[in-house]
């Protein structure tokens, strides 16, 4: 056995051009693979994270009776143990910020026509540690002494035929359901990759809500966000035991995370994941045909070499050995160069991100149905580099099979005067 | 003595008028005097203007005026052929007979515009006690469309009111609400409620057309008819419950 893997390996030596460009073929694709696969992923992640970051935070914290009636945004619900909320979730390790919101529902308008808003009123400090909304940002943020300010999605602004610095009448219930309208000054427009955001968002200040909605300081939700996970399936664990830690000092309040809050794409994300693996499977047995054929070329470029080995007394079984054991060391060259190669593109991917905005310019990516811009960061799935590393090799091996058991069968004269 | 009796006259002048003139409570309640049925029932219709369009719709109503105010509203138009209403006091279900379901209004619902017009259910549905939750006050007098007017306003004494601030123009003679103000907290006009015919039917001055401005938006308003008026007609209890309704 020694022997033939001492042949095998001089073999692959000899004919050094011929075992690299196959190698090469099988590192090519199993690097593309890995790459395309992070790539995928972080743009899955990154929709994940836009709605996270924007709107549902990974953690959100209401009170039972506000859960009841969430859909009407009603204001007569707030929370009324935020510093104690806070507090204790600031003695969780994964916790990275919280932030307090209340939502309402208004009406905007110029007078000529109205559109429907979510309003969301924030504390702006705290709000920009949990929230991105700044990142989207054209014109300015909320200022300490401004006094009725608002800021507007892009889209809802330009159908309000509206822009920074005029003004607009926002109208609303007060939290004891008493009709207000007030002008506020649109001091920011937002374009963010969410378009119903986009379209029918406003925000203004807990300050400047105390005054319209005689809001009194009321908090409907706090908002927990978590310190950065490279993996989803991390991310997940970390947000169901932070709902544990504030269930089980808090039991009466209804705590939500993103798995619940963000079902809906979670399942879009698993039900492309699964169309992956079905996808996958093609490519991968496009690259096996493709093993295969590269083996079979170096089978028949060798047959008059075999014809020899034949005629020296190696038996049948001991060629198929030797073929096969070609075809699994190049199997093991080829996967160990592609994952290699995977792993620093991954690396790269996970640590710098691909600037999709910068490649693509204006253009965006619609994943999990939401648009998608900016700069896209790969995701780490060690099972998945494992299971490539060992299909190449198995490939390979398998591949080698067929032109091996060919060669063997081949008699010696037909072998040596093979052209 | 004639000093005396000229004083008297004098004085008497003075504070006649005060005396006779009647408070913005005992206007609103002259107001309600004209609600001393037992049951109405009309034939309706809402016509919605927004820009230029107009959209009508038509509903048969049936109310009985009880301690707790009953009323079955069903609508007629094809669009909403089927919808029903059932209001209870201060409660509000919907039945989509499409849906064959039944939905009841509550919280910032109430506050919707009624089937996308210019009243909300909770201006249809709002009880008669104003005094409770509003300082009245006789503000001024003056005509209106011809109609001699008391101009009350009405200053929320609570918070927990539909609108801050309101501004009627009662006919001094009939005592019907010819025009209406609804101000928001910040002093802003919301709507104006404006009526465009009176009849009287069985001794009662009743807005059998009325208007609801949208201030917030332009041309944004809708005007609701009343035809075949009848008081008092013997109606069932059984017809204002949720079975009633599912029919």
């Amino acid at each position: 056995m020694n022997m033939l893997i001492k042949i095998a390996f001089r073999n692959l030596l000899r004919h050094k051009w011929r075992t690299l460009l196959t190698g090469i073929v099988i590192a090519f694709g199993l690097w593309i693979y890995l790459f395309m696969d992070s790539v995928m992923s972080g743009l899955d992640r990154g929709s994940i994270d836009n709605m996270i970051n924007l709107s549902t935070s990974a953690v959100k914290i209401h009170t039972a009776e506000f859960d009841k009636e969430r859909e009407s945004f009603p204001l007569n619900y707030g929370l009324t143990n935020i510093a104690a909320l806070e507090k204790h979730l600031a003695g969780h390790e994964r916790v990275k910020a919280c932030a307090p919101r209340t939502q309402f529902l208004g009406e905007l308008s110029n007078y000529e026509e109205s559109m429907p808003v979510i309003g969301t009123i924030i504390e702006p400090k705290q709000d920009s540690m949990v929230f991105s909304l700044t990142e989207y940002l054209k014109g300015n943020y909320f200022s300490e002494h401004g006094v009725n300010e608002i800021i507007l999605g892009k889209d809802l602004a330009r159908d309000m035929n509206v822009a920074i610095g005029d003004n607009i009448t926002l109208f609303a219930l007060t939290k004891y359901e008493s009709h207000n309208a007030e002008d506020f000054i649109v001091i920011g427009l937002f374009h963010t990759t969410d378009p119903t955001l986009n379209k029918s968002g406003a925000y203004i200040t807990f300050k400047d809500a105390n005054t319209f909605l005689d809001l009194e300081n009321t908090v409907t939700e706090l908002n927990v966000q978590l310190k950065r996970r490279i993996n989803l399936d991390d991310l997940e664990q970390d947000m169901k035991q932070v709902r544990a830690y504030i269930d089980k000092q808090f039991p009466k309040l209804a705590t939500y995370t993103f798995i619940e809050l963000g079902a809906g794409v979670l399942e879009l994300v698993k039900q492309k994941k699964a169309w992956g693996v079905g996808m996958t499977l093609v490519f991968l047995l496009i690259a096996a045909v493709g093993i295969v054929n590269s083996v079979l070329m170096s089978v028949y470029e060798r047959v008059r070499e075999v014809g020899v080995l034949r005629a020296l007394g190696l038996e049948g079984r001991e060629i198929v050995r030797m073929f096969m054991l070609e075809g699994t060391m190049i199997g093991f060259f080829g996967s160990f160069v592609g994952v290699l190669l995977g792993c620093i593109t991954i690396f790269v991917l996970t640590t710098v991100g691909y600037p999709l905005d910068v490649i693509y310019k204006d253009m965006y990516v619609d994943t999990a149905g939401f648009p998608y811009w900016g700069t896209i960061y790969g995701e780490w799935n060690v099972p998945l580099i494992i299971g490539t590393f060992l299909f190449g090799i198995a490939t390979a091996f398998l591949a080698s099979i067929y032109p091996a058991r060919k060669a063997a069968t081949m008699s010696v004269i037909q072998a040596i005067r093979f052209f | 003595m004639n000093k005396y009796f000229s004083c008297g006259v004098v004085l008497l002048l003075t504070i006649a008028p005060s005396l006779w003139a009647l408070t913005g409570e005992e206007i609103l309640n002259k107001m309600d005097n004209h609600r001393d049925y037992a049951s109405i029932s009309y034939k309706g219709s809402m016509t919605i203007f927004v820009k230029e369009k107009a959209r009508t719709k038509t509903l048969n109503v049936e109310a009985l005026n009880s301690k707790e105010t009953k009323a079955i509203v069903e609508f007629t138009n094809p669009e909403d052929n089927g919808t029903k209403y059932l209001m209870l006091g201060d409660n509000l279900w919907i039945y989509f007979p499409e849906e064959e379901d039944v939905v009841k209004i509550s919280g910032h619902m109430l506050k919707e515009g009624m089937m996308g017009s210019d009243v909300s259910y909770e201006d249809a549905l709002e009880s008669d006690a104003l005094s409770t939750k509003y300082t009245i006050s006789l503000a001024d007098e003056e005509p209106l469309n011809n109609r001699q007017c008391y101009v009350i306003v009405l200053d929320a004494k609570v918070k927990k009111v539909p609108y801050y601030k309101r501004k009627m123009w009662v006919d001094k003679e009939t005592f019907v609400a010819l025009k209406e103000e609804m101000f928001a907290k910040s002093g802003k006009l919301l709507k104006v409620a404006s009526v465009l015919e009176t009849k009287i039917i069985k001794g009662k001055n009743i807005p059998v057309k009325t208007e609801m401005v949208n201030k917030l938006r332009k041309n944004s308003k809708t005007v609701f008819e009343m035809r075949n008026i009848e008081f008092d007609k013997p109606m069932e209890e059984e017809k204002f419950s949720m079975r009633y309704l599912r029919r």
